[in-house]
């Protein structure tokens, strides 16, 4: 597993999400908060760049007719399907346990952000 | 999918397939509303702005959407999605190599169902001066669609008769639901008489609810509305064969659209056990329904059935095997969210099947030319 310097870590303000070419893999790198997450750049489904999404909540609910949102800004929906995920696991919303798009190591050192692929 | 594997999607994408592609259901629309206005007469024209129309006709849509277009179908200067010409050849019909795509705008499947007939008459017309004047004639291989408005028959008829003839119009669309009685009444002869006239199929798509379409079954979300879109189909299928309409017009010829096929081996299977049994209420039926359907219908493959179970896909492919290798055809429904994009959507049919879907069959079905250079 290699380690990538992407960009200074401030290049990427709080709710914008950039793509990097790390060796032949598409990253999408999002920071929300202070808090950065790396994903693979393909949705699972068909193919479409999830750069071309939107970031936003999870829709739950522990009841029938219940509504709730949470982690906002913490999930990834495909500009084509909208399909979501989960960028913190890369699980999708809708079937956690068998959908998922890759994630990567994604850290700060220094002013660097650094993604491990 | 659910059974896509992870590791092809980059390669499939950015391979360029050889494979000409026919797209049987694209959503090319007007940047704004107001692109139309110059194709209505004076008085509909003062109408539509001073009512504020803004392209859908109160009553006749009343679902909220979360969700309508792809979102990287929009245009750079912020229009709709499949907007523009240049930027739908860029986006899609060049990265997948398209040698043809039929047309269907959106005011196909709301229009007929406005309670204000001359007004929808003449949006129906504005709608078909559009789409030739701005994708027709600019480019060969966008193909087109008659939009009628079929609450007064007849009127669809001239409108058929006035733009049939164009020699990139292909088709005649209409909405699954109908604003007055089933879509086998003699009402509605006039429509498949100037199809005929004008060598023109039929393509059925699935229609927003509401206004005179009167579904007849209740959808509390749009999850539950997309899912059920192939149900008016499958009423329009057996309205069609068990009244006659096959029988009095034999050289009809229908494509559905958005409703999927799976429910296909069911209805004509489940036809072909009643007609024996009930025929002395429909004795005009001479052909067994299923061998009618086989002669006159045509199937697109959006939505393509995803089964979460990825070893559940085979059995997609088998229900399509059921219908016939000649009988499904790609359409994409582009720019809509439900987007199906080609190849990928079709990698686990037979590479002759895929071939079939994605341009042999509607080449067949429309007379079109195509070569594997293009």
């Amino acid at each position: 597993m290699g380690r990538n310097i992407l960009c200074n870590k401030e290049d990427i303000k709080p709710g914008e999400k950039k793509v990097f070419q790390v060796g032949r893999a598409s990253v999408l790198v999002v920071r929300n908060g202070e808090k950065f997450y790396a994903i693979r750049n393909a949705c699972p489904h068909q193919g479409a760049e999830l750069d071309k999404g939107f970031l936003g909540p999870v829709a739950r609910s522990s009841q029938v007719k219940e509504f709730c949102l949470e982690e906002h800004g913490g999930h990834i929906y495909c500009p084509w399907h909208r399909w979501s995920f989960d960028l913190e696991t890369g699980c999708s919303d809708h079937d956690p346990a068998n959908e998922k798009v890759k994630t990567y190591d994604v850290k700060v050192e220094g002013n660097d952000l650094v993604v491990y692929a | 999918m659910t059974n896509t594997v992870e590791e092809n999607i980059d390669n499939t994408l950015n391979q360029k397939t050889k494979v000409p592609v026919i797209d049987c259901d694209l959503h090319a629309n007007p940047h704004s509303q107001n692109d139309l206005l110059p194709y209505m007469s004076d008085y509909w024209k003062n109408f539509m702005i001073d009512c504020g129309w803004r392209g859908v006709f109160q009553g006749a849509g009343s679902m909220a959407l979360l969700q309508r277009n792809v979102l990287d179908s929009e245009t750079p200067d912020g229009g709709t999605g499949c907007s523009s010409l240049s930027y739908f050849k860029e986006q899609v019909a060049d990265k997948y190599n398209y040698a043809y795509a039929v047309i269907n705008p959106d005011a196909t499947w709301f229009i007929s169902a406005s309670p204000q007939h001359e007004m929808a008459a003449a949006v129906a017309s504005a709608y078909n001066d559009w789409q030739i004047e701005h994708w027709l004639s600019k480019d060969s291989s966008m193909l087109g669609s008659v939009v009628v408005a079929v609450q007064n028959p007849e009127e669809a008829a001239r409108e058929i008769d006035r733009v049939g003839s164009h020699p990139q119009i292909v088709q005649v669309a209409l909405p699954s639901l109908s604003p007055y009685g089933a879509w086998g009444n003699p009402r509605y002869y006039p429509i498949w008489e100037a199809a005929i006239r004008n060598g023109l199929i039929i393509t059925y798509h699935v229609s927003t609810r509401g206004g005179l379409y009167r579904e007849g079954f209740e959808a509390n979300n749009f999850a539950e509305s997309q899912t059920s879109n192939g149900i008016p189909l499958q009423v329009a299928m057996t309205s069609l064969v068990f009244s006659g309409v096959l029988e009095k017009y034999k050289e009809l010829r229908f494509l559905f659209n958005e409703g999927g096929f799976g429910w296909v081996p069911n209805t004509m299977y489940t036809m072909d056990t009643h007609w024996p049994m009930l025929r002395r209420e429909v004795p005009w039926v001479k052909r067994p329904p299923s061998e009618q359907v086989r002669e006159h219908f045509w199937f697109g493959t959006q939505p393509l059935i995803e089964p979460n179970r990825p070893k559940d896909a085979k059995h997609v492919v088998d229900l399509a095997e059921m219908i016939g290798r000649d009988k499904i055809v790609y359409t994409s429904d582009y720019p809509h969210f439900t987007y199906n994009p080609p190849e990928i959507t079709f990698k686990h049919f037979p590479k002759d099947f895929r071939e079939n879907i994605l341009y042999k069959n509607a080449a067949k079905l429309y007379g079109l030319p195509v070569s594997m250079e293009n």
